[in-house]
């Protein structure tokens, strides 16, 4: 009796592995869609945030409060290696958020972000964000693109108070040419590379969550640099003609101000930007 | 009681002798052959040679012993072989009287034999070594009694013409004056017959198979089972083949040759082993061996899943002109000069195509000419001299993103690069021959080949022409590739089979060598999107590469019932590899202009930009099958085998042993053949398994394939082929279960289940309908493909696909015309797909993150043909 039951068992067996040809496993992984949403720091509402840019206290450095900010941000690029420098893509890019969307980081309240993200299961750990002027075909309010214009990738404003010395300041952040260094290109520039994403994106439905702290934009700034110019309306600003040597606009101070807003601030890896899964 | 079973030496064939003189001679054509039947009591063997005279109605009108097996036996065949009928000898078109020598084998049963036919072939017939060595070795087919002829008996090649590999030829007497009615006497010889390697080899027969659409000779592979061709490349570009799950790629894990002539190309820059088919005229091939696994000695260098060999040979003889036209601007002109009175093997042909292509760019258009004189060496031998030359230049489409599909940004048969295409030329020659020198047969070749190329390919768009560290600043080029290539091929292979009688049964072993030298150039460059400008050199190399191997082969017949084939091949490789660009992508900061192959090494030290290397590579593979032949005409078969490919010269690293991609493949299983009147019925089921080291997947950063983790396959293949007198039937499904062995995840892109479908259907139309006082003959094929589903990436599955392939055609004398109709339902399906990361601007910021591609299969394609046979017989 047990070697016809054995015979039926092998050919049952056979029958099942040919069988399994098209009915069983996968490659692995999968390609998914996900939602983005993007806010400001996580706090109980919107309005001025003021804050110490040493994030220290006593406050050893410049108590800040910014009463205006945005930033356009995008596109959004999940990567599984950290990118090989600044200026050079690599590594392998498993999610991608294509859409540009403007942040206002004084506002918690997390906002969807056209077109969400799209790309492959997997484990990002870094992530690179271009910081673009804002592109004409973007989705942003007609508030926002008539604040940041066509060519700025932020605006900043608020005051800032040392001691006895204030300084009131707005200005937008313009990443062009007049900026860029040789050690720092352009397209260096243009991108935060690397922010910290330490993110696992499965099948099931989840949304990347976008907070933008904007307590570490400034915290290389020195305002003293702006004090040499000439307020406009009491405010002091800056452009980035400030950085073009052959420009009657050159000024040393504010291009250092800007130049530190934006590589020791806005484009700070850690801290700026943080990333979360949900749920 | 003994039971024997018959075989006859088959395919008539092994010597012919009839009165004629004429210089245009057909021989006779078994059309039935009832089995002899075994004398009463017999327990042994026994060879019988007949003198049979076929009048000119087609039957036997004497038969005498030649070679006596004893009585009984002689009495035996004599029997069966009255009973026989012909279609009559043919003197330019006048039947005549002709006697033939045909030989029965009387076997014991148990002794193995080789149901040849199968899914794909229409009859096994044996060898034709030539007058006086009536066996040249390889089992005949079963019980059918001179069933030399018993798969294609309403075939135009049918009979003794459709005999073992090469087609027998009459050797005029000069001094047999002819008329119908005389008794002449012709000579026939024949090449040895392919040896079979058991469950895996399918030896198939065009014949009238030939009637379903098929665009070219890539496209007969799929008779064999277990095939899915698709071509993402245009149409002068090479297909990519899956074959039991193995992907194939363009040909770089087949050994594909052409009478012997190898088509793999080493180091082409498209893939190693790429392997381009479209140079052979379709017409011209006679049949086609596929062996899917490593199981025969004779196989080489890219015989990983198997290989595939082209027999080029012309059944019907004249001059034939055929012209089509349709379907997208596609027009076709062929010319076919097979002169009649000379044997298969000698023709001309030229064939030239051009097509406006389904949707944007996707024009081609080839001109080919080949040329073969087969003639007759010694007493015994046969020679052969091949001449071939081919060009097309094309336009390809490419991959399309699907999603801007999705979105109608692009329409279904667009392009996202409408520079995409290429050109190659091939020229070759070859000489060979094969000659019967004491107890064995010698066989010889040597050939010659020129190849160049040229393919322009965009897969990713604007992805990978990022700015790099050190790079002078840059807008992004564009990723498009362009391959260029040349090489010249020379070579020789040459063997010895040699029979002998051990066990009182007939053996033979062969010593055998293959010899082969390349010199190539691959070139890769990036070009600007849209242009054929090059900006970057990606890999510039000139090689020179030798292959040298020896092999020995054996049938050994240790019992009755036992047949034992194979043995064993040591290949070596020698590389010479002069990369051109050493220092590519040593990028230096400060350097006012990119270099593409600067003096300086990444560190910045000058040194050359040539650098040479060489190294050895080797391989020992043995190959073998049993056959153990059981009751009710069922053989079971056995098989193991380890094939491998050289290494691609831009591995090779100085001094290192250069190593070879190993795999190993085991199979078991059932075959069938047994003729039921007029039908021949051959089928199988094998159960197969497979490993290989390492796996080549499509790279499209590269635009060509690239190593991944080794896999394990295990499938079931069952084919069935049914030949009548008025159709062929050959069917055959294949599933495969295959793995990667780190992840045991699917393999991607090899469909795991194929099945398909040829069916033809033939002969005069009823009610004798006649035009212009020719009968009207008749001809209808259909192809049914289905292709399941294909494990891609990312768990995604493509959908199942089924194509339908219709063919009719009209003969009324020597005017043939029809209609050929491929995707018969106008299916809009993607041919294949892909996922990985392109950037084609479909969106306002780089899309980096993986995307599904695919490339569209053809839509409906309607070509009408007119065909004129010059020279026709009726």
């Amino acid at each position: 009796m047990t070697a016809p039951r054995d015979r039926l068992l092998r050919t049952m067996a056979l029958a099942v592995v040919a069988l399994c040809a098209s009915t069983c496993g996968s490659t692995g992984g999968a390609l998914i869609k996900i939602g983005l949403r993007a806010g400001g720091l996580s706090r109980p509402a919107a309005g001025p945030l003021t804050f110490c840019n040493a994030q220290d206290a006593p406050c050893t450095g410049w108590t800040v409060t910014l009463q205006t900010a945005r930033i356009v941000l995008g596109p959004l690029y999940f990567n599984v290696d950290p990118p090989p420098g600044e200026s050079t893509r690599g590594g392998l890019v498993i999610m991608q958020a294509t859409e540009q969307f403007v942040v206002d980081p004084l506002d918690p309240a997390l906002k969807d972000v056209p077109g969400g993200a799209d790309g492959q299961t997997d484990t990002s750990h870094y992530c690179e964000i271009d910081l673009l002027p804002l592109q004409a075909t973007s989705t942003a309010s007609a508030a926002d693109r008539q604040l940041l214009g066509n060519a700025a990738t932020a605006y900043v404003a608020g005051s800032a108070s040392k001691g006895s010395t204030a300084v009131p300041f707005a200005g937008l952040v313009v990443i062009n040419t007049s900026v860029a260094t040789p050690q720092q290109p352009l397209i260096a520039l243009q991108r935060v590379s690397g922010a910290l994403a330490n993110l696992t994106f499965t099948e099931a439905m989840q949304t990347v969550e976008l907070r933008v702290d904007p307590t570490h934009w400034l915290d290389a700034v020195d305002f003293a640099d702006l004090l040499g110019s000439t307020p406009v309306s009491g405010t002091y600003t800056w452009s980035p003609d400030n950085c073009a040597q052959n420009s009657a606009s050159f000024d040393a101070a504010r291009c250092r101000f800007q130049f530190h807003l934006l590589t020791d601030g806005i484009k700070l890896s850690v801290g700026v930007y943080q990333f979360s899964l949900t749920p | 009681m003994t039971n024997l079973r018959v075989f006859t030496m088959g395919a008539a064939a092994v010597s012919l002798s009839f009165a004629a003189l004429a210089q245009e001679v057909v021989p006779p054509q078994p059309i039935e052959t009832p089995a002899a039947t075994a004398p009463t009591g017999a327990t042994t063997g026994a060879i019988v040679g007949l003198l049979v005279t076929v009048g000119p109605d087609g039957a036997v009108q004497d038969a005498s012993v030649d070679v006596s097996g004893g009585a009984a036996f002689d009495a035996a065949a004599l029997d069966a072989v009255r009973r026989w009928k012909f279609r009559p000898a043919l003197r330019n078109g006048v039947p005549f009287a002709a006697r033939v020598r045909i030989p029965f084998r009387f076997v014991p049963e148990g002794t193995a034999p080789i149901p040849g036919g199968l899914a794909g072939t229409a009859a096994a017939p044996a060898t034709a070594p030539g007058p006086g060595s009536p066996d040249a070795g390889a089992p005949t087919p079963s019980a059918v009694a001179g069933g030399a002829d018993a798969g294609a008996p309403a075939g135009p090649a049918a009979g003794v013409a459709g005999a073992d590999g090469g087609m027998p030829a009459e050797r005029p007497t000069p001094t047999a004056a002819g008329q119908a009615g005389d008794i002449g006497e012709v000579s026939v010889r024949g090449r040895q017959r392919k040896v079979e390697r058991g469950g895996s080899d399918f030896q198939i027969d065009v014949g009238q198979l030939a009637i379903i659409p098929r665009k070219n000779a890539e496209d007969l592979l799929n008779l064999a089972p277990g095939i899915f061709i698709a071509n993402e490349g245009g149409e002068g570009h090479a297909g990519q083949v899956f074959l039991r799950g193995f992907n194939a790629g363009t040909g770089e894990a087949i050994e594909f040759t052409v009478n012997g002539v190898p088509i793999n190309e080493v180091d082409n820059p498209d893939a190693h082993g790429y392997a381009d088919t479209h140079f052979i005229i379709p017409e011209l091939i006679r049949d086609l061996q596929v062996i899917e696994g490593p199981f025969d000695p004779h196989q080489g260098d890219f015989a990983i899943a198997g290989s595939a060999r082209y027999e080029l040979g012309v059944r019907d003889r004249g001059m034939r002109a055929e012209a089509s036209f349709g379907s997208y601007g596609t027009r076709r002109l062929l010319g076919l000069w097979a002169p009649k009175g000379q044997r298969e093997g000698t023709f001309g042909a030229f064939e030239y195509q051009t097509t406006d292509g389904f949707g944007i760019s996707r024009a081609a258009s080839h001109a080919t000419g080949m040329a073969q004189y087969e003639g007759e060496l010694g007493p015994r031998g046969l020679y052969r001299i091949l001449a071939g030359m081919y060009a097309t230049h094309y336009r390809s489409a490419g991959v399309l993103r699907k999603d801007q599909v999705d979105s109608g940004q692009l329409d279904f048969y667009g392009t996202e690069d409408a520079s995409q295409g290429g050109d190659a030329q091939r020229y070759m020659a070859s000489f060979d021959l094969e000659s019967p020198v004491g107890d064995g047969v010698v066989t010889a070749q040597t050939f010659l080949i020129y190849r160049s190329l040229r393919i322009d390919e965009n897969f990713t768009g604007f992805l990978l022409d990022v700015q790099r560290r050190g790079q002078t600043l840059h807008d992004q080029r564009g990723d498009a590739v362009q391959k260029d290539y040349w090489a010249i091929t020379a070579g020789t292979r040459g063997g010895y089979r040699v029979h002998f009688n051990w066990f009182g049964r007939d053996q033979a072993v062969e010593l055998g060598l293959y010899g082969r030298y390349d010199h190539t150039v691959p070139t890769l460059q990036r070009v600007r999107f849209g242009t054929q400008t090059p900006y970057l050199i990606d890999q510039m190399l000139q090689t020179d590469i030798v292959n040298v191997a020896g092999y020995l082969d054996a049938e050994i017949k240790p019992l009755p019932f036992l047949t034992l084939r194979g043995g064993v091949r040591q290949d070596v490789w020698y590389y010479n590899v002069v990369d051109l660009c050493a220092t590519n992508g040593n990028y230096q900061t400060g350097q006012p202009l990119n270099v593409n192959c600067p003096p300086y090494d990444a560190s910045g030290q000058p040194q050359e930009p040539t650098r040479r290397q060489t190294a050895t590579g080797d391989l020992f593979a043995p190959k073998v099958t049993a056959l153990v032949a059981l009751p009710y005409d069922l053989t079971f078969s056995a098989s193991y085998g380890l094939g491998g490919q050289s290494l691609d010269a831009r591995y090779i690293s100085q001094e290192q042993k250069a190593p070879v991609v190993p795999l190993r493949a085991a199979e078991a299983g059932l075959l069938y053949r047994h003729p039921f009147g007029s039908v021949d019925l051959s089928g199988r089921v094998v159960g197969y398994y497979t490993h290989v080291d390492q796996e080549l997947l499509p790279d499209p950063n590269q635009g060509r394939y690239s190593a991944a983790p080794g896999t394990t396959r295990v499938g079931v293949v069952g084919a069935i082929r049914a030949t009548g007198r008025f159709f062929d039937e050959a069917a055959s499904i294949t599933t495969v279960n295959p793995r990667f062995d780190d992840t045991h995840s699917l393999v991607p892109y090899a469909p795991l289940v194929v099945g398909r479908s040829d069916t033809a259907l033939f002969g005069p139309l009823p009610g004798n309908l006649r035009l212009l006082d020719h009968r009207l003959i008749g001809e209808a094929g259909l192809g049914i493909s289905y292709i399941g589903k294909r494990a891609l990436p990312f768990s995604q599955f493509s959908d199942p696909t089924l194509q339908m392939d219709a063919s009719a055609y009209l003969r009324a004398g020597p005017v043939r015309a029809g209609v050929r109709v491929t995707n018969l339902t106008n299916n809009q399906f993607p041919l294949s797909q892909f996922f990985y990361a392109s950037d084609f601007h479909s969106r306002p910021f780089a899309t980096l993150a993986p995307a599904a591609h695919f490339t569209a299969a053809p839509p409906r394609i309607v070509l009408f043909t007119i065909e004129l046979d010059l020279e026709r017989e009726n």
